[in-house]
């Protein structure tokens, strides 16, 4: 099932990138992105991002790169406006990796001098340092934006409440089942779930990008026919289904 | 063989190529979905997985520098209001990596984590209650659509299902509450998580093909 999902993708993308590029639907939180960072230039105030206290050592690891890769373009947007950023982080290992994704950010918006590693502040490998450090920081300096996206766990509850407290505009996405109400209420736009992953294949809007992203329709459609064909069957009782199944 | 500093600029070059940086994700990726899956390697897929934590240790060290740059030049800066916490945080963070390291003090250093550092992260985490419910405060006052009202309805009766006096008070919240979870909850949980999974696999093609580039510090931009 495994092979057959991702023969799926990689036919996607291969069709895309031979010409039959699919149309996809935007993404309003990530349209919502330059009007965040706008408003920020506007009140002359800071913007706050985290990928959450998740890193790239882990099951959360794909999380953390979709969440990397969105927040790589809200760093290049805010250095193309002059905004000031703070990146919160608990894990050593992104210090690096992030470091990277701002100088590339502030290089293509043309602005390299807008790179400064004071920018990433890394709080040491505890969740309560975490939220401390970013709950300290919207309280201080009152971000006009912040951003959250990536493997976010209950850190989520803090950082968005607080940005609420103050009145930032927030946007945030997760694919973690249980915060996603968190997000609902008190974000002004959200990316909910798989559509973490699928807002990071469409930053780019290369072909092969955006074949991935049909891929991964195509692969929710089959999942589909997989469910309801499996709904009958064991509906049906047949003795064969039930022994597949046992087995 | 001597090593020149141009060997060694050929060789960071190589490293630094998108083929390379793809092939050393993929071949452990391989070999682990090939454990997960068939038990095929299992001896050098733990092995793999080993190998990434005491990488991820050495970063430990990449996180100290950054931190010690980051208060330092807050100090030296007097950036108004903060480099007082500075100076708090670096004399703390130098006291106990002292104390840990010299021998014959891990008394005073279990004393100082059971009453400083334990009941500042209790304080810390406390903070997650109080946002709980301020947020779902704040979600009352935005109820503007069905959706919402769902939600805030299924919440309140979320509550009152885990608090033992409203349930001794109405036996049916009880009923209603294991319904709510079992049933709905369960269904869409369910959904989301296929959906999730969906998701990681299509990165994980991505990334395979070297279209997804976050975790090497660029983008695809």
């Amino acid at each position: 099932m495994l092979l057959i999902l991702i023969a799926l993708v990689f036919f996607a993308i291969r069709k895309a990138s031979q010409g039959k590029v699919p149309k996809i639907r935007s993404f309003p939180a990530i349209e919502a992105i330059p009007e965040a960072i706008g408003r920020a230039a506007e009140m002359g105030k800071p913007i706050h991002m985290s990928s959450g206290f998740a890193g790239l050592h882990d099951a959360s690891a794909p999380m953390t790169i979709a969440g990397l890769a969105i927040l790589s373009h809200v760093a290049e947007e805010a250095a193309r406006r002059g905004v000031p950023m703070r990146y919160t982080v608990a894990l050593s290992h992104l210090v690096p990796v992030v470091e990277e994704l701002m100088k590339s950010a502030c290089a293509r918006a043309g602005r390299p001098e807008m790179y400064n590693p004071d920018t990433i502040y890394y709080v040491g490998e505890t969740q309560n340092a975490f939220m401390a450090a970013a709950m300290g920081f919207i309280y201080r300096e009152r971000p006009a934006a912040s951003f959250l996206f990536g493997a976010t766990f209950y850190e989520t509850v803090t950082v968005l409440g607080s940005a609420a407290v103050v009145g930032a505009f927030q946007i945030a996405g997760t694919p973690r089942v249980f915060y996603q109400p968190y997000l609902i209420t008190t974000c002004d736009y959200t990316l909910l779930l798989d559509e973490l992953y699928a807002a990071a294949a469409a930053l780019t809007k290369k072909p092969q990008d955006l074949g991935s992203i049909a891929g991964l329709d195509y692969s929710k459609f089959l999942s589909l026919i997989f469910i309801a064909l499996g709904t009958i069957l064991s509906t049906a009782g047949l003795a064969w289904w039930n022994a597949l199944l046992r087995w | 063989m001597v090593i020149t500093w141009g060997m060694l600029m050929s060789i960071g070059a190589i490293i630094r190529r998108k083929e390379t940086t793809t092939l050393l994700f993929l071949v452990p990726a391989v070999i682990v979905l090939l454990d997960y899956c068939t038990g095929i390697g299992n001896q050098t897929a733990n092995a793999l997985v080993g190998w990434a934590s005491a990488l991820a240790m050495f970063a430990y060290l990449l996180g100290g520098i950054a931190l010690f740059r980051y208060h330092v030049n807050r100090i030296r800066k007097r950036k108004a209001d903060e480099w007082q916490q500075s100076i708090i945080v670096l004399v703390s963070f130098i006291a106990l990596l002292l104390i840990a390291l010299i021998p014959d003090t891990k008394s005073l250093y279990d004393y100082l984590f059971a009453n400083l550092v334990t009941p500042i992260q209790t304080a810390i985490t406390a903070y997650i209650g109080f946002y709980a419910y301020t947020i779902f405060y704040r979600a009352c006052g935005k109820v503007k659509s069905l959706e919402t009202a769902v939600l805030i309805g299924a919440t309140i009766l979320g509550l009152l299902f885990n608090a033992s006096a409203a349930t001794s008070m109405w036996p049916i919240l009880a009923d209603v509450g294991v319904w709510i979870r079992d049933v709905p909850n369960n269904a869409a949980v369910r959904a989301m998580t296929i959906g999730i999974g969906l998701g990681i696999i299509q990165l994980f093609v991505r990334t395979m093909l070297g279209l997804e580039k976050a975790y090497l510090g660029e983008t695809g931009a």
